[in-house]
């Protein structure tokens, strides 16, 4: 996976009314990663997922996924897997006849895979879909996405109904999937904490904009913390990018983007920052999208 | 990339064979045995009671009838008549095409797009569009297959009747029930249900507005604009068994055709002229207007028109459907999301 691209995306717009909830995106996430696409709530997350999936149609703008495949086109949905928020699946039918429907709308299904897991989660054939607990919902709906044997799953917001054991649980499934065929995965997700345990790879969305988009080490190792008296602060402040501008009496925090910051004036001091902090830091400062996205790997164009 | 594994099955291969038909059997095979089951309740009262009309009939000696202008052929047609039950009842007739095509119809794309569903299935390798098309034609043959189902077993329930009686072809069920009109509406009402659905995304909201609206049209046409279709004819003699009398009209002496309000000066006229108390002799209506060289005339369908009027009906219904089912499918792989 690692030479083709997960989702590429064009000038990329989606408006529902007179609401953008997407905007002039451009972005190349490569593949063989484990993305963690993060913003707030209405950040415009889900609709990037949908356009990816092809469920909606771009208002201005492409989408490619998977290598190259038109977002939707029967290529692509064959290729890519979706687990949609709350696990869409029918709720009146048993875990059986839900398997069947998979089946029967697929040209790729690996259904020993599908019983194998089924039977490892001890997941009940007869059961209704929605009689079973959220946690073992959504792995039906992955069980069933994974059974295409996609070469990108997308999931938006898997564990956002799920308690902490079932999230766990979600999370250890998936990352066993991604060991076992390598397949590209992009998860949308609020929940920043979870992301430096499984994510090498994050976005964030904000506001219908891309605010960020890089490799998890590349984005940890370019940023850091400067922290020194709060007169010298404007300075700094002009040879880096500020993330994020903390002054306390005489001390300045400052988290800048910066690969080399030893530009810093003497007597400055530096601390590298962890990913959910980093994040977060960027969820808090949208204002930081108007500086371009961290420096990204050669071949990628972070423009939105 | 890495590759995936190519001992997977159906890899780059076709969907299952009847995949989608099968879904689409999961997924409505409970309003399918409903329908079923109602199409059976009401064979066994069609079957039930045609046999007994037909005993009736021949018990009766309808066959040897030739004329029912008058005399004993007269009383005997009556009596079969009012063997049979009150036509009454048979007017919830009217009512399942637009039950049935919203109650099927409404929750096709609307359920999925209100719970949700549609963003699993429409992610699936099959597609939106094939798996739409899938379900518009099954759904429909068997909507169509039902519907043409009632229509036969009511026409040949009724067929001694309808043998003796001869009514005007627009008049009574005849023609809903006889001939190809009944299945297009049901067909009709299912494609608007469905549109209905992916409009509101709320299937209830869905099936009631198809049902009163669909409701509302054929009972529009049956009692009111149906007969319009055509110009009828106009004759100030008999007309033929089975033609369809839309309206009587008078002409004066000079020749002229009497408007409403005409007509019911003239009326009131031959009122005033009636002795007032009930002993004196009186004349009919007609023979009073006779008298005074006035005519009537009688505007009908001839019976010839009756499949005329099917074609005419199907045509436009048709035409509708299709557009709905087109603008269903472009609205499903456009709009959606």
């Amino acid at each position: 996976m690692s030479a083709g691209v997960a989702i590429e995306t064009a000038g990329l717009g989606k408006r529902y009314g007179r609401t953008w909830a997407l905007r002039d995106c451009s972005l190349a996430i490569p593949g063989g990663h484990v993305v963690g696409l993060v913003g707030p709530n209405g950040a415009g997350k889900t609709t990037l997922l949908s356009l990816a999936v092809g469920l909606a149609t771009p208002t201005t703008g492409q989408v490619r996924v998977a290598g190259g495949m038109p977002a939707g086109s029967a290529a692509a949905l064959d290729a890519v897997a979706f687990v949609a928020q709350e696990a869409a699946l029918y709720r009146n039918l048993s875990v059986a006849d839900m398997v069947r429907v998979g089946r029967s709308l697929n040209r790729r299904w690996d259904t020993g895979r599908v019983q194998a897991r089924l039977a490892e989660l001890g997941i009940p054939l007869k059961k209704k879909v929605g009689a079973l607990s959220g946690g073992q919902r959504s792995q039906v709906a992955l069980t069933l996405a994974l059974a295409k044997r996609p070469e990108l799953l997308i999931l938006d917001e898997p564990l956002a109904a799920l308690d902490p054991v079932a999230r766990h649980d979600f999370m250890a499934a998936l990352m066993a999937a991604v060991s076992e065929d390598g397949v590209s995965v992009v998860f949308s997700s609020h929940v920043v904490a979870e992301l430096e345990r499984v994510c090498d790879y994050v976005v964030v969305v904000h506001d219908g904009r891309i605010q960020v988009s890089g490799e998890v080490e590349e984005l940890v190792a370019g940023h850091h913390v400067l922290t020194g008296p709060a007169e010298q602060a404007d300075v700094v402040a002009q040879r880096f990018p500020v993330v994020r501008d903390r002054r306390a009496f005489a001390q300045a925090h400052l988290l800048v983007r910066a690969a080399d910051p030893s530009a810093a004036p003497p007597g400055w001091q530096r601390q590298s920052v962890g990913l959910e902090e980093l994040v977060l830091a960027y969820m808090r400062e949208p204002s930081a999208s108007v500086l371009p996205g961290p420096k990204s790997a050669p071949g990628e164009q972070v423009a939105c | 990339m890495t590759t995936v594994d190519s001992s997977v099955p159906g890899r780059g291969g076709a969907l299952p064979r009847l995949g989608l038909a099968w879904v689409t059997w999961r997924q409505h095979r409970f309003a399918f045995y409903v329908l079923l089951g109602m199409l059976a309740g009401f064979a066994v009262l069609m079957v039930d009671g045609g046999l007994q009309a037909r005993s009736t009939y021949d018990r009766l000696g309808l066959a040897r009838c030739t004329s029912f202008a008058g005399g004993r052929c007269f009383q005997l047609r009556d009596e079969l008549f009012s063997w049979y039950p009150a036509q009454l009842p048979f007017l919830f007739l009217l009512l399942l095409p637009a039950a049935f095509g919203a109650v099927i119809g409404g929750p096709l794309i609307g359920r999925e797009l209100e719970t949700g569903t549609y963003r699993f299935t429409w992610t699936q390798g099959a597609g939106r569009t094939r798996w739409l098309l899938t379900k518009l034609f099954l759904i429909a043959s068997v909507l169509a297959a039902v519907a043409e189902a009632y229509g036969a077993l009511y026409t040949w329930y009724n067929a001694p009747l309808d043998h003796v009686m001869r009514f005007g072809f627009g008049d009574y069920l005849g023609f809903e029930l006889g001939g190809i009109v009944f299945p297009v509406q049901t067909l009709l009402a299912f494609t608007a249900g469905v549109f209905a659905g992916l409009l509101t995304r709320r299937t209830m909201v869905a099936v009631g507005a198809v049902f009163l609206g669909s409701f509302g049209l054929i009972a529009a046409l049956v009692f009111k604009l149906r007969r319009y279709y055509m110009t009828p004819l106009v004759t100030a003699g008999r007309i033929g068994p089975r033609d369809w009398v839309v309206g009587r009209a008078y002409v004066d002496p000079t020749g002229h055709l009497l408007d409403t309000g005409q007509s019911h000066i003239l009326f009131t006229k031959y009122l005033a002229q009636l002795p007032s108390s009930s002993d004196g002799p009186s004349v009919s209506y007609r023979d009073w207007l006779q008298a005074r060289h006035y005519t009537i005339v009688t505007s009908y369908h001839p019976a010839g028109r009756f499949w005329t009027f099917q074609f005419i009906e199907a045509g436009w219904m048709g035409l509708l459907i299709l557009l709905l089912g087109i603008a269903t499918v472009w609205l499903v792989r456009r709009r959606i999301g």
